[in-house]
């Protein structure tokens, strides 16, 4: 069902806060108000985070290169369980630069997505991008041999700029491996942290 | 208990050839009942307005600490703050930054005051906590269930201490009636009420200004890793408060961080939660899975509620045989006053956290975890959060503690976290 635009602003009146902007819009009508304002936007993307499905994600991924949108945009194609929303978040990788960029990676490792490993791993090793410490704490969330695997090579003999964060990401990926059941993995993931030539506060982190 | 990695010493040559502030001559030598450098814990702080000041001035009284540098995001507050401090050692050694970065980065600060508003406290903690520091942060410590997992987990990772700001646990009325609760004395326990504000969540912007010298306010600093919207003065002035963006949990934390966890206490539930949440008007009903119930209902300050200790953030403890009920002011009102034996004859009051200070500080030179700690917080934090995306959806939600997920419930679920702002991420 399409919403007027001249239906939006009493519709827009009678949502006085998130809470119940959550139920008591529809897709269709959030959808619509993106057209609207920036705040109508928001609060749509916000409604959207909860209700909002695979239509949704077309308009979405519009707003991830909006320096005041974006964010809103993410928290809904984070959450949306369709494999269009982690297409849509790939898809914007190759367009995006610096915080925008940043942003994308951060929610494609909130999603787990597999499929981009691939391009995470080259943004790890193309430093002009500056994306590399995102791109390892979203290997360590996806977690697996691959990933972890990167993550370990990178804080053992990758760029010293990206040394430490790899560390971390190490720390973060074997914190999700026991979380998932992997102990043994996890294991052996802080074994070669502390093994690593790293500040000692970082090992001893390791230790436990 | 596991022990904490220990702190490193924090006379370096290399602070003082880049200019950093040498210790007082006296302190230094011990004189004078002073504590001597080498067992001083240097502090920064990541945010201090108003109720960090207050903060501030109970970790300033202590004669172990010595607080060194201010990162805040508005000038005039980075300017009270090294006023403040300067008063107090008598000197012009404390140092203002904009960005919290340069506190994190020096390796001689041991702990950190992160005092800023809920929008940073998990990312403020976290980032700490990765510099190696351990963290005071007041409450609520996090936006979301999912920022109190994370905040949990990287404290307990980096083996850091870490207080959450709810104080009362170390208020000595609030302990009396926990303890009393605890004891059997009030018999099996079977309801605890917890004293929480109306909740508004409220998405609406406040019109917009121009956007100030980033010296003087550096908004998108100030904002963080919350969504963008467009400078107001209001907001930096504390009127943030009440804001969905800014405010964590629909604002049930505000005070649910406090009362919640006092009732989670006395109700010996610091492991777990409530497994279910409903409604009726104002109050919600949380119902542990030993059915204990968890009644949040508006608190008295304004004569609401029903409560026999008026004032700010009530809580009842109710068994069997008995009751009782603690409030803000010290007082304490139960079924009968044999149940009052032994109280408290001077509590502090509720919102002083001078107490639950020096047990952080005495945590961190032990390594043992205070009353506040990560863990305790983690449950008291996703009971709030919990409690509050219910009411917002305006229906039952059940949520299973072990998972720490709400049970077949996709919209519950996809309230759980939000977005932040790049490029912050954890």
């Amino acid at each position: 069902m399409k919403i007027s635009r001249f239906l939006l602003i009493p519709i827009l009146a009678l949502v006085s806060n998130v809470a119940s902007a959550a139920t008591n819009w529809t897709e269709e009508s959030a959808l619509a108000a993106l057209a609207v304002t920036a705040q109508a936007k928001a609060e749509a993307c916000q409604a959207l985070a909860v209700i909002g499905g695979p239509t949704s994600v077309p308009v979405l991924a519009d707003l991830l290169d909006d320096r005041q949108l974006a964010a809103y945009a993410r928290t809904a194609l984070e959450v949306i369980d369709d494999p269009s929303a982690g297409k849509a978040l790939l898809e914007a990788l190759p367009k995006l630069e610096g915080q925008l960029l940043v942003g994308v990676i951060t929610s494609i490792g909130a999603r787990r997505d597999r499929e981009a490993v691939p391009a995470l791993t080259e943004l790890i090793a193309d430093t002009k991008r500056g994306a590399g410490e995102a791109a390892l704490v979203a290997l360590a969330r996806i977690g697996g041999r691959e990933p972890l695997t990167t993550v370990i090579m990178t804080m053992t003999g990758g760029p010293d700029e990206l040394r430490i964060s790899a560390a971390h990401a190490a720390l973060l990926g074997a914190d999700l491996l026991s979380k998932r059941g992997n102990t043994n993995a996890a294991k052996r993931v802080l074994e070669q942290v502390r093994n690593a030539d790293l500040p000692e506060h970082i090992k001893q982190a390791a230790s436990s | 208990m596991k022990k904490q990695t220990s702190r490193r010493t924090f006379i370096k040559a290399a602070a003082v050839a880049i200019g950093m502030p040498t210790i007082i001559p006296a302190s230094a030598l011990g004189k004078n009942g002073t504590v001597a450098p080498s067992n001083r814990l240097v502090m920064g702080g990541i945010g201090i307005g108003p109720r960090g000041r207050k903060v501030l001035a109970c970790f300033l009284e202590q004669p172990d600490v010595q607080f060194v540098q201010i990162a805040d995001a508005q000038e005039e507050r980075r300017e009270i703050v090294r006023r403040l401090v300067n008063r107090e050692y008598k000197n012009e050694d404390c140092l203002k930054v904009r960005d919290m970065y340069e506190v994190l980065a020096r390796d001689d600060i041991d702990i950190v005051q992160v005092t800023t508003g809920d929008r940073w406290h998990t990312l403020g903690t976290i980032l700490a906590a990765k510099a190696g520091k351990d963290v005071y942060c007041e409450k609520p410590c996090s936006m979301t269930i999912r920022e109190t997992q994370d905040l949990a987990n990287t404290v307990n990772r980096y083996g850091r201490v870490f207080q959450a700001g709810t104080q009362r646990r170390n208020v000595d009325n609030f302990q009396f009636a926990a303890h009393l609760a605890r004891s059997g004395k009030l018999g099996n326990i079977h309801t605890v009420n917890a004293g929480i504000l109306k909740l508004v969540p409220n998405a609406d912007w406040l019109p917009e200004e121009t956007l100030p010298d980033p010296d003087i306010c550096d908004w998108d600093r100030w904002l963080g890793p919350a969504p963008w919207r467009p400078y107001n003065l209001k907001y930096v002035q504390g009127r943030w408060r009440g804001h969905y963006d800014f405010h964590g949990g629909a604002g049930l934390p505000e005070w649910g961080s406090h009362t919640i966890d006092l009732c989670q206490w006395a109700a010996s539930a610091d492991e777990t939660v409530p497994v279910k949440y409903e409604y009726e008007g104002n109050s919600i009903i949380g119902t542990y899975k030993n059915g204990i119930k968890l009644v949040l209902r508006l608190s008295g300050f304004k004569s609401e509620g029903d409560w026999k200790v008026p004032g700010t953030c009530p809580v009842k403890f109710e068994g069997d045989e008995g009751w009782i009920e603690a409030g803000d002011h010290g007082n304490l009102v139960a079924s009968s006053d044999s149940l009052l034996e032994g109280q408290p004859v001077d509590s502090i009051y509720g919102t002083n956290p001078i107490k639950h200070v020096r047990e952080f500080l005495d945590c961190v030179k032990t390594r043992e975890k205070p009353a506040a700690n990560q863990d305790i917080t983690r449950q008291g934090h996703i009971a709030c959060h919990a409690a509050a995306i219910g009411w917002q959806l305006g229906r039952t939600v059940e949520f299973d503690p072990k998972t720490e997920t709400f049970i077949n419930d996709a919209e519950a679920n996809r309230m759980c976290s939000r977005s932040r702002r790049e490029p912050w991420h954890v």
